[in-house]
C-alpha cells in the first residue's frame, strides 16, 4: 500500500509542474505591460523601467517561474494589480464558498442518482427505465447555465420561492442559507447526477449478471438482501472513481454557475478578474482550483486502491 | 471439396448473410452510415444537425433582419408575426440573431474538432507505430492535460489569448487533443501487426503512407463517435464562455452570448432566453444521439 501511495504522488509531479508552468504564463503571454497595469497610463518609461525591475519582469522567463515558485510555496501569490490587497486572502475567503456549493451538489447528486440508478437497474426495460433514460438525455444534452436560468424563472421570478442570488453563511442563519444553496447545488448536481446514475446502471447490470448473484437467487436469497448486500458493494467499487471524477468536474462547473447566481466563489473571482484584467486574481483562482482538481483526483485514486486491493499493483 | 474464394465470387450462389462479408463488400464506413441511418438515435442526431447546419449555412437567406440592425422603439418585443421570436434589449431581431447563431457554433465546431482531429490522430497513431521515447512522451503530456477539467483550460487559454470565437475553437482544440490521440493510438496498436501493415512494410512503403493511407481508413469509424463527441463539448464551451463574456464579442450574434444578455430581462421578458437555449439544446442533443448512433453502428458485437 505504502508504494502504491509513492507512485501515486509521484505520478501527480509532472502534472502539478506543467499545470504551475501553464499558471505562471498567464500572466506573461496576455497582452499589454502589467507595470502599465499597475501605474497606469500616465507613467514615464523610467517609472516603468523601475516597476518591472521591481516585479522581476527584466528577468528571464525561467528566472522569473522559480522565483514565482518559489513564493507560491510560501503562500505569497503577490497583490491584486486592480486593488492592491494580497491575492492569498481573497482566495482564502472565497474557497469555503466554492466548497460548500461543491460539496452540497455532490452530496445531492449521490443521493438522486444511487437509487435512480438501482431502480433503472432492476427494472431494466420498463417504462420507468425508459422515463429516466430521456431525462438523463435532456439533462446531458442541455449547458448547466440555461438549465439554472429556467431554474432562477420557474423557482424565484414566477413562484418567488427561492432567491435569485447572493449567498448566506451557513451559521448565521441556517434555513437562509440553505434557500440560497438550493438553486445552484441543483442547477450543478443534477447533470452529474445523471452521468453517475446511467453509470451505476450499467455497473449494476452488470453485476446482477454475474454467476454469484445467479447463487444467491437460487439460494432462495430475498431479493432486497441479494440486491443491497450482495450486487450494491460489487457496484460501488467503480462507482467510487466516476463520483471522484464528478467532483473534480463539479469545481470546473461551478465557474459558470458561480457567475450565474452570484455565488462569491473562487469561479466567480477568476471571471471577474479576467474580465478586470486583473491576473495576479486570475492566476490565484486557477492555481487553487486546478490544485483542488489534483488533490481530489489523488485521493480518489488512493481510495480506489485501498477499497480494491488489485488496483494496487502496477502496471496498467 | 468447394473453393470458398469461388463461391464468393459467384454472386448467383446463395451465401448465408454474413456481417464480415457486408464489410468487406461496402467498406467499413460505408456500413457504418448505412447502420447510422436504420438506428433511431443517429436518426434524430442526423435530424438535428442538419437542421442547424442549414439554419448556419442559409443564414443569409432565412433571416429576416440584419443579425446586428437596430431597430429604435422595438426593444424587448415579444413574439410577434412581425418578429418571430421577438427581439433583445437593443431591438434586435432574436430570429436572426439565432439562424446566425448556428453559424457560429458550426464555426468553432469545425475549427476545434478539425484542429484537434488533425493533430490528435495524426500524433497519437505516430506515437502508437514509432513507440519508444515518443509514445511515452506524448502519453506522459495527454495524460496531463486530462488531469485538468476542460472548463478551466478554456478559461485559462481565454484569459492568456484574450476573447474571442477562434481563441475559443483553439482551446476547445487543445482540450481534445488526448481523445483523438488515445483513440487513435491505441487503433494503431491493434492494427500495426496485421497482414496488410506487415506487407506494405516488407514492400518498402514508406512510413506515413502506411500510417496515412493504410491504416488510418481502418480505424476512422470510432473517431467518428469522437468527432460527434468533441463537437458536442465545442458548442458547450463556446456557448458556457460567451456566456461569461470570454468567448464571441458584441455584437457578435452567439447563443450564449444572447442567454447572458436575457439575465437581466428575465421579469419583462422571459421568453428572451427561451429560444436561443433550446437552440443549444438542439445541437447538443443532436449531436450526443448522433455520437450514440455511430456507437451502435460500430458496436463489434452486431458484426459478430
Amino acid at each position: 500500500m505504502v508504494a502504491f501511495i509513492l507512485r501515486r504522488l509521484l505520478q501527480a509531479i509532472p502534472v502539478l509542474i506543467l499545470s504551475s508552468i501553464v499558471v505562471f504564463l498567464i500572466i506573461r503571454v496576455v497582452p499589454g505591460d502589467p507595470a502599465r497595469v499597475v501605474l497606469g497610463l500616465d507613467a514615464s518609461e523610467e517609472e516603468l523601467a523601475a516597476k518591472r525591475s521591481e516585479l522581476g519582469l527584466d528577468q528571464p522567463l525561467p528566472v522569473q517561474y522559480f522565483r514565482w515558485l518559489g513564493r507560491v510555496a510560501q503562500g505569497d501569490l503577490g497583490n491584486s494589480l486592480v486593488n492592491r490587497f494580497p491575492v492569498a486572502e481573497l482566495v482564502r475567503d472565497k474557497l469555503p464558498a466554492t466548497l460548500e456549493l461543491a460539496i452540497a451538489s455532490f452530496l445531492l447528486s449521490v443521493l438522486i442518482s444511487l437509487p435512480l440508478g438501482i431502480f433503472a437497474a432492476l427494472y431494466a426495460g420498463s417504462w420507468g427505465d425508459y422515463l429516466t433514460s430521456v431525462v438523463a438525455a435532456f439533462y446531458l444534452g442541455t449547458p448547466n447555465f440555461w438549465i439554472g436560468m429556467l431554474y432562477i424563472m420557474l423557482f424565484s421570478v414566477f413562484l418567488g420561492l427561492l432567491p435569485p442570488s447572493g449567498r448566506v453563511a451557513f451559521f448565521d442563519d441556517p434555513l437562509l442559507a440553505l434557500r440560497h444553496l438550493a438553486l445552484p447545488a441543483l442547477t450543478l448536481a443534477l447533470p452529474a447526477a445523471m452521468v453517475q446514475m446511467r453509470f451505476i446502471r450499467a455497473t449494476m447490470l452488470d453485476v446482477l449478471g454475474q454467476d454469484y448473484i445467479r447463487t444467491a437467487r437460487a439460494k432462495g436469497l430475498r431479493e432486497q438482501t441479494m440486491v443491497l448486500r450482495h450486487a450494491l458493494r460489487n457496484t460501488l467499487i467503480p462507482v467510487v472513481t466516476v463520483l471522484g471524477i464528478q467532483f473534480g468536474n463539479l469545481l470546473g462547473g461551478a465557474v459558470i454557475v458561480e457567475s450565474l447566481f452570484a455565488w462569491p466563489g473562487v469561479g466567480r473571482m477568476l471571471v471577474d478578474s479576467i474580465g478586470n484584467r486583473d491576473y495576479a486574481i486570475t492566476q490565484a483562482g486557477l492555481l487553487y482550483l486546478v490544485g483542488l482538481f489534483i488533490v481530489v483526483n489523488l485521493v480518489v485514486d488512493l481510495l480506489y486502491g485501498f477499497i480494491d486491493p488489485r488496483t494496487r499493483r502496477g502496471g496498467s | 471439396m468447394t473453393n470458398p474464394s469461388s463461391a464468393q465470387l459467384d454472386s448467383s450462389r446463395p451465401v448465408p448473410h454474413s456481417p464480415e462479408r457486408e464489410v468487406a463488400r461496402v467498406g467499413m464506413l460505408r456500413l457504418t452510415l448505412r447502420r447510422l441511418l436504420r438506428s433511431p438515435s443517429g436518426q434524430i442526431g442526423l435530424v438535428c444537425f442538419a437542421i442547424v447546419f442549414c439554419a448556419g449555412l442559409f443564414a443569409p437567406i432565412l433571416a429576416p433582419y440584419d443579425p446586428i440592425e437596430q431597430f429604435i422603439g422595438s426593444e424587448l418585443q415579444p413574439p410577434s408575426g412581425q418578429y418571430w421570436l421577438g427581439t433583445d434589449e437593443l431591438g434586435r431581431d432574436l430570429l436572426s440573431r439565432i439562424l446566425y447563431g448556428a453559424r457560429l457554433a458550426l464555426l468553432v465546431g469545425v475549427v476545434a474538432v478539425g484542429a484537434g482531429s488533425l493533430i490528435g490522430v495524426s500524433l497519437g497513431m505516430l506515437a502508437g507505430y514509432l513507440g519508444g521515447w515518443f509514445e511515452s512522451v506524448t502519453m506522459r503530456l495527454w495524460d496531463t492535460l486530462l488531469a485538468f477539467p476542460g472548463v478551466l483550460i478554456a478559461i485559462a487559454i481565454s484569459a492568456m489569448l484574450g476573447p474571442g470565437v477562434f481563441n475559443v475553437g483553439l482551446a476547445v482544440a487543445i482540450i481534445s487533443l488526448p481523445g483523438y490521440a488515445r483513440l487513435a493510438r491505441a487503433g494503431v496498436l491493434a492494427e500495426r501487426e496485421k497482414e496488410y501493415v506487415l506487407a506494405a512494410r516488407s514492400l518498402g512503403v514508406p512510413v506515413p503512407t502506411i500510417i496515412f493511407r493504410h491504416i488510418l481508413p481502418n480505424i476512422l469509424p470510432p473517431i467518428l463517435t469522437q468527432v460527434a463527441l468533441g463537437m458536442a463539448s465545442a458548442v458547450f464551451l463556446e456557448a458556457g464562455l460567451s456566456f461569461l463574456g470570454l468567448g464571441a464579442q458584441p455584437p457578435e450574434p452567439s447563443w450564449g452570448g444572447m442567454l447572458a444578455d436575457s439575465r437581466t430581462y428575465m421579469r419583462q421578458a422571459a421568453w428572451y432566453g427561451i429560444a436561443p437555449g433550446l437552440a443549444i439544446t438542439l445541437f447538443l442533443m443532436g449531436l450526443n444521439f448522433l455520437a450514440d448512433g455511430l456507437r451502435d453502428a460500430l458496436d463489434p458485437t452486431r458484426r459478430i
